[in-house]
């Protein structure tokens, strides 16, 4: 009947190293010790010029990489880890943002619409809380609570994590050294819980023959700015196809592009560089094996790019699915998410494939902006890196002789 | 080695540079050699709404409703298999897909992406704003695209589950043979209300697609059960009525909702509004005139007779039924979930409503009634 | 087919607070499906003006505070419900459950999000302000178009049994092994009262926007009968207005040499949205008779509108069971369930707060409640949530946490990950963390924003052991904070029944 049994104790971990604003690291070298999949950080925060955080990644923000070795040996590991859960938290429904995410992680998403509508003043869209701040204390600063298995599919695959299997168990957080001014990172803390039935772990031990789980690979390449715009309301289209490498030989499930542009035009304090760009006109293709895998331009539409991503990953937390408004953004926006219009559009395959060559296809118009003198500074039109998170099927098996041996699966 | 997910896009068999209303979009659907993946199925197109010629404007009062988005431009939604017959005739489908949302939505959910991909919002002055057209920020744009939408129509295609598996939903083509989808897009004045919505008011759609996911045939036998539903309109003509169904199929619900006949495809007002039925004093569900099996009392409470309708869709705790909306005439039903499959082709099922509100009699109402079906393949 | 019946209550009414037992029987010989079943409350409702109008009226229900007062808190159906206890002929006493209101009044915001408690409001006793700033009462049928005139209806409060009784999360309760069943209620009538909504001097607060209150100016020569809001309505849902609503009409008669106030209270007869001409997307109102008349040469101006005064009460008069039959009957030899015990206490305002209790060997969860002496119902950490800073919890002399868990204005990772794992272990969701108490008086953009009254929440997963617990809880709040007052334990315990 219930989770937390006799057969269970929780212990909280303190690092054993802790860098800041560089690193901490987490043993787990309990001998014979099995611990649950269920681990989760907390304390991720930091002490800084009072400032907010970023409106989608929180506290996340400051989290650069999280790694799982066994030894030497990486189990699991997430890179550009603010980048990737601003987007996992966009990834989120509107009620479970509003509602709990956003005190977990410290970010404000979740909207609704404010109440005044008359003559003057408009019912706009707001999320509930504005983003909680980080301040020179740590009592008071805000600090998120992340549950590993969430941003770490070894840890959702795998139930348990058997010492006698992985005999050096060390969780590694990097850090991003300059989110706050005069940043230092606050120590964080590992909650695990762990099974102390010595009956039960032998069979759960005897019972571990391996797990299959996806690996979130990380490739990019840039796009260059488009040139050529000199005339008032001037577009002008460019295409470009660059091959991804990351992910040949290797099964890929699905894979999520993020467009982050090079330019502070536009850059909202709000998401900083950690949102994706909707461009004008964007279409968006993936060409696996010599096959394009959508028809015609792919996602030509930004409402076919919005529903193949919903369709991929799930439900997302939008409140609106374009550039900008015709009138004033003011009439139905409030100040936060009409700063934030059009930098939340990510893109989403379903592949399923594995992949000999893989080419990705994009195609935007930029257009001329009366308002600014370097065309190539605008956010439309600025060069962009193109970053793709894929996720790859991985199997870890466990030899007769007790190591394991990872690999991709086919 | 055949690809595992083939997604397709196809065109209207008449195809033609736009649409309006009236028009018929013939879908054909064809994948030899694979199996369908049901619930993949969408209606995609870009959808341009003027006044006399001309983009709206914001002084104007045009809306959409914003339960309902792009699904209001479909009217009804015919389903045929070759290989089957008729699965599906859906009419009256935006109301549908209103009672739906009412009924497992809140406001605040249409700040999910499935919603906002089929043009939904949080208000109708929201979406209103939005029909202008899509543009940039650029100072001096004078970009102006239609809006694009991409719906997963609720019908036959996009709600099956497998009996022997709930996940395998893998429609193979030996079992239905080509599938025709043909929509009939809705007049004007249903899918636009609003002061300013006048004789000179129109929309079109382009780029219509059909998009759809299919992957190989494995040569696996599976069973789908898909949810249809049967749309029996009727007219309410004095305070105390009785609306009697017979319905060919077995059916483990009914949900119904209510609108003044003088606010049916008329210009201004919103042809999909679930209104209100005002003043209801007793109501009752019959099976076969006269065995109330299901409740055996009669239901006088505003509150009961709210949860049974919006338990026979399914009670997820997210409604958009509250005081607010129902005090502004929106958001309103009945209906039943008797929790079991009752063959209503050889008996009547009858609502029998009795209202205080002697108005009923000049200003009648429809009630739309939607019985909640099943089809296995 | 499974039915859905009614069963009376063994007591009629008309229920008080002095008369507040409610005790129903479930019929042996059957299995029911409890988690559709609920009490429901049928009240009646009476309003009166010293004019004998026959107006409709709004009103809203609200929690009274320890002096009597408006507490502003909002409460759930089931906080109606301060004991209950299910007992049946052949096994006794399956659950008895003391202060279930305040149990099941803070795990509800725990377990409901926001968007779940605005879903399930329709059917909601104690209404807050939606968006739009209107609270509407339930038992009304508000008609804000048109001439048919506004209904009060009687009131039922349903209260779900899955609120009250842990096995009424049982699809099919065994009555045919368990024999005639008694529920048994002990309602918190005295916790209720009935205050009037949008009445007189509210046109600022409670109107939605005062503009809304506001209306046009006249020349028409005649006497007037007729008002128009200078406010559009995108949305009947924002108009404070219904057809037989009572309002309170002030203004000015003014020409070129003198100002004439008048002030008069009317009936609205009916209600016009207007669809065309300059006005369109306004709202005229046509009140029963003239309250003014326009000469030659004046304009009537400065027209405003605001609720009239009037008596409204409630009087709780049956008590009925919605019983909904199971379709199939189940052979169980056994059930096993879990339920709650009650361990009532005080902490004598004790800033630091330890003491030492006694759990049962079979208690897997333990959730500590600390509501405010002023409602006794909702668990407020006071005085800008340091009343309860931090705290710790050992069992059998060993620390839960080898740190404080730090709760008040901000609280730790730790804290929220303690309450997931007692929400967890009581297998419920998490889905709320907003913890700032709802408040009847406060208006849809503030409603968690302004003067936060932060909650507290402290539970803890224990294990099932041979013999009884010692579990030690410490509590730190701010000197002069309040310290620990009254402490409702409740110990989550399996049992098992062999049928």
């Amino acid at each position: 009947m219930s989770f937390y049994t006799q057969s269970l104790k929780t212990e909280i971990h303190d690092p054993r190293i802790n860098v800041k604003n560089t690193r901490a690291e987490f043993r787990l070298q309990d001998e014979d010790a099995v611990y649950l999949s269920n681990l989760r950080l907390a304390n991720i925060g930091i002490t800084a010029s009072p400032d907010e955080w970023n409106a989608a990644a929180g506290s996340l923000a400051v989290v650069d990489s999280i790694i799982l070795y066994d030894d030497g040996t990486e189990l699991c590991a997430m890179r550009d880890f603010d980048l990737y859960s601003a987007w996992k938290n966009y990834n989120k429904e509107n009620a479970a943002n509003k509602s709990i995410n956003n005190f977990l992680v410290k970010n404000a998403m979740g909207y609704e619409v404010r109440s005044t509508n008359t003559s003057t003043t408009s019912e706009n869209i707001e999320p509930l809380f504005t983003p909680p701040a980080y301040t020179l204390s740590e009592d008071t600063t805000a600090q998120g609570w992340l549950d590993l298995k969430s941003c770490m599919p070894f840890l959702a695959s795998v139930a348990y994590l058997p010492q006698q299997v992985f005999k050096n168990l060390r969780l590694v957080v990097n850090y991003k050294a300059a989110i706050g001014t005069a940043q230092n990172t606050n120590p964080p803390i590992l909650i695990t819980d762990q099974m102390v039935d010595s009956s039960q772990k032998q069979k759960l031990v005897s019972a571990f023959k391996g797990v299959s789980y996806v690996s979130v690979l990380h490739d990019s390449f840039v796009v260059d700015a488009v040139s050529g715009l000199t005339t008032v309301a001037q577009t002008k289209t460019q295409e470009v196809s660059k091959m991804l490498k990351g992910y040949d030989n290797k099964m890929l499930n699905k894979l999520l592009v993020i467009f982050t542009p090079q330019t502070t035009d536009r850059e909202t304090d709000h998401l900083g560089k950690l949102g994706s760009q909707m461009y004008l006109n964007q279409k968006v293709n993936l060409r696996v094996n010599g096959r394009n895998l959508l028809v015609g331009d792919g996602y030509d539409t930004p409402a076919k790019t919005l529903a193949g991503l919903t369709e991929t990953y799930g439900t997302h937390n939008t409140y609106m699915n374009r550039i900008a408004l015709v009138g004033s953004a003011s009439l139905v926006l409030g100040a936060q998410p009409g700063a934030m219009l059009g930098q939340q559009s990510y893109v989403g395959f379903l592949v399923r494939e594995y992949v000999e060559q893989m080419e990705l296809q994009i195609s935007r118009d930029g257009e001329y902006d009366d308002g600014k003198a370097d065309q190539k500074q605008v956010r439309n039109n600025a060069s962009f890196v193109v970053n793709c998170f894929g996720e790859c099927p991985t199997t870890l098996e466990v030899q007769p002789d007790g190591t394991y041996l990872i690999a991709y699966t086919a | 080695m055949a690809a595992p997910y083939l997604f397709h896009e196809i065109q209207p068999e008449n195809s033609k540079s736009q649409y309006t209303e009236f028009n018929n979009l013939d879908f054909v659907m064809t994948f030899e050699g694979r199996k369908l993946l049901c619930n993949s199925v969408k209606l995609q197109a870009d959808l341009r709404i003027t006044k006399g010629g001309s983009n709206i404007t914001d002084s104007e009062d045009i809306k959409m409703d914003a339960s309902i988005g792009a699904h209001g431009v479909v009217e009804s939604i015919n389903t045929s298999f070759q290989n089957v017959g008729r699965v599906e005739n859906l009419n009256s489908y935006p109301r549908y897909v209103g009672m739906v949302a009412d009924t497992t939505t809140t406001k605040e959910d249409m700040c999910n992406s499935e919603n906002i991909c089929e043009m939904r919002a949080m208000t109708d002055k929201i979406l209103k704003v939005q029909l202008r057209g899509f543009t940039t920020d650029a100072s001096g744009s004078t970009t102006n695209n239609p809006n694009s939408f991409s719906i997963k129509p609720l019908f036959v295609l996009n709600s099956a589950v497998g009996k022997e598996d709930p996940n395998n939903v893998e429609l193979s083509f030996k079992k239905s043979g080509v599938i025709r989808v043909s929509f009939t897009l809705a007049r004007v004045f249903n899918l636009l209300f609003g002061n300013d919505v006048d004789s000179t008011c129109s929309y079109t759609l382009t780029n219509v697609r059909l998009a759809f996911t299919s992957v190989p045939e494995d040569n696996v036998a599976n069973t789908l059960i898909h949810k249809t539903k049967y749309h029996i309109k009727q007219s309410i003509l004095s305070s105390r009525s009785n609306v009697a169904a017979q319905v060919p199929a077995v059916c483990n619900a009914v949900s119904t909702s209510f609108v003044r006949q003088s606010e049916e495809n008329a210009a201004i007002y919103n042809s999909y509004q679930r209104q209100h039925f005002p003043l209801l004093d007793q109501l009752q569900y019959l099976f076969n005139n006269n065995t109330n099996a299901r409740i055996q009392y009669t239901i006088k409470n505003k509150q009961d007779a709210l949860q049974r309708y919006i338990s026979s869709f399914r009670d997820v705790k997210h409604s958009q039924v509250n005081l607010v909306n129902l005090s502004a005439n929106k958001a309103y039903g009945l209906g039943l979930f008797w929790n079991q499959y009752v063959n209503l082709a050889n008996q009547t099922f009858n609502i029998s409503l009795n209202s205080a509100d002697s108005t009923i009699s000049s200003d009648p109402f429809s009630i739309h009634a939607y019985f909640h079906s099943v089809v296995e393949v | 087919m499974n039915s859905a019946l009614k069963l009376n209550a063994l007591q009629s009414g008309p229920f008080t607070a002095q008369k507040n037992l409610v005790d129903v029987v479930l019929p042996a010989g059957k299995q029911y499906d409890l988690t559709k079943s609920y009490l429901n409350l049928v009240c009646s409702m009476t309003q009166t003006d010293a004019s004998g109008t026959g107006a409709t009226y709004n009103w809203a229900a609200n929690w009274k505070d320890s002096a009597g007062g408006n507490s502003h808190n909002q409460f759930c159906n089931a906080a109606l419900v301060k004991n209950c206890r299910m007992t049946s002929d052949r096994v006794g006493i399956l659950e008895d459950r003391r202060r279930n209101d305040v149990l099941i009044q803070q795990l509800k915001t725990y377990s409901n999000n926001d968007d779940d408690f605005l879903g399930t409001r329709y059917k909601d006793l104690c209404q807050i302000y939606g968006q739009g700033n209107l609270k509407f009462a339930p038992n009304i049928e508000f008609i804000k178009e048109g001439s048919t005139k506004s209904r009060v209806s009687d009131m039922q409060i349903q209260i779900p049994l899955k609120d009250c009784f842990e096995l009424a999360n049982h699809s099919n309760l065994p009555c045919d092994k368990l024999g005639d069943t008694r529920l048994h209620f002990e309602l918190n009538l005295d916790k209720l009262r009935i205050d009037f909504e949008m009445g007189a001097g509210t046109r600022t607060t409670e109107w939605g926007n005062v503009k809304y209150t506001v209306m046009a100016e006249d020349t028409t020569v005649g006497p007037v009968s007729t008002l128009t809001t200078t406010e559009k309505f995108e949305d009947l849902g924002q108009s404070p207005f219904w057809v037989n609503q009572r309002l309170n009409i002030q203004g000015d008669i003014s020409d070129a040499s003198a100002t004439t106030g008048f002030n008069e209270d009317k009936l609205i007869n009916s209600i016009e949205w207007l669809t065309s001409g300059a006005d369109k997307g306004k709202l005229k109102l046509t009140m029963d008779s003239a309250f003014t008349d326009i000469s030659a040469g004046s304009t009537m101006k400065n027209v405003v509108v605001d609720g009239t005064i009037a008596e409204v009460s409630l009087s709780v008069n049956e008590a009925e069971l919605i019983l909904e039959e199971s379709g199939t009957m189940e052979k169980q030899d056994e059930l096993v369930y879990s339920t709650y015990l009650n361990e009532e206490d005080n902490g004598n305002s004790l800033t630091s707060f330890s003491r030492l209790y006694n759990c049962e060997e079979n208690a897997f969860n333990l959730l500590v409640c600390l509501p405010d002496a002023s409602s006794d119902l909702v668990c407020v950490n006071g005085t800008g949530a340091t009343q309860y800073e931090d705290y710790r919890i050992r069992v059998d002399n060993v620390d839960l946490t080898n740190r404080k868990v730090v709760a008040g204005a901000n609280p730790s990772p730790l804290y929220y990950d303690r309450a997931g794992m007692y929400m967890l272990n009581a297998n419920l969701p998490l889905k709320n963390l907003i913890e700032v108490a709802k408040r009847t008086n406060e208006l849809w953009d503030d409603r968690y924003k302004t003067s936060p009254r932060k909650l507290f929440f402290m539970g803890t997963p224990l294990s099932q052991t041979p013999q009884r617990k010692l579990v030690q809880l410490s509590i730190n709040g701010a000197s002069g904070a309040g310290g620990v007052g009254s402490i409702q334990l409740y110990k989550q315990v399996v049992k098992q029944v062999k049928l």
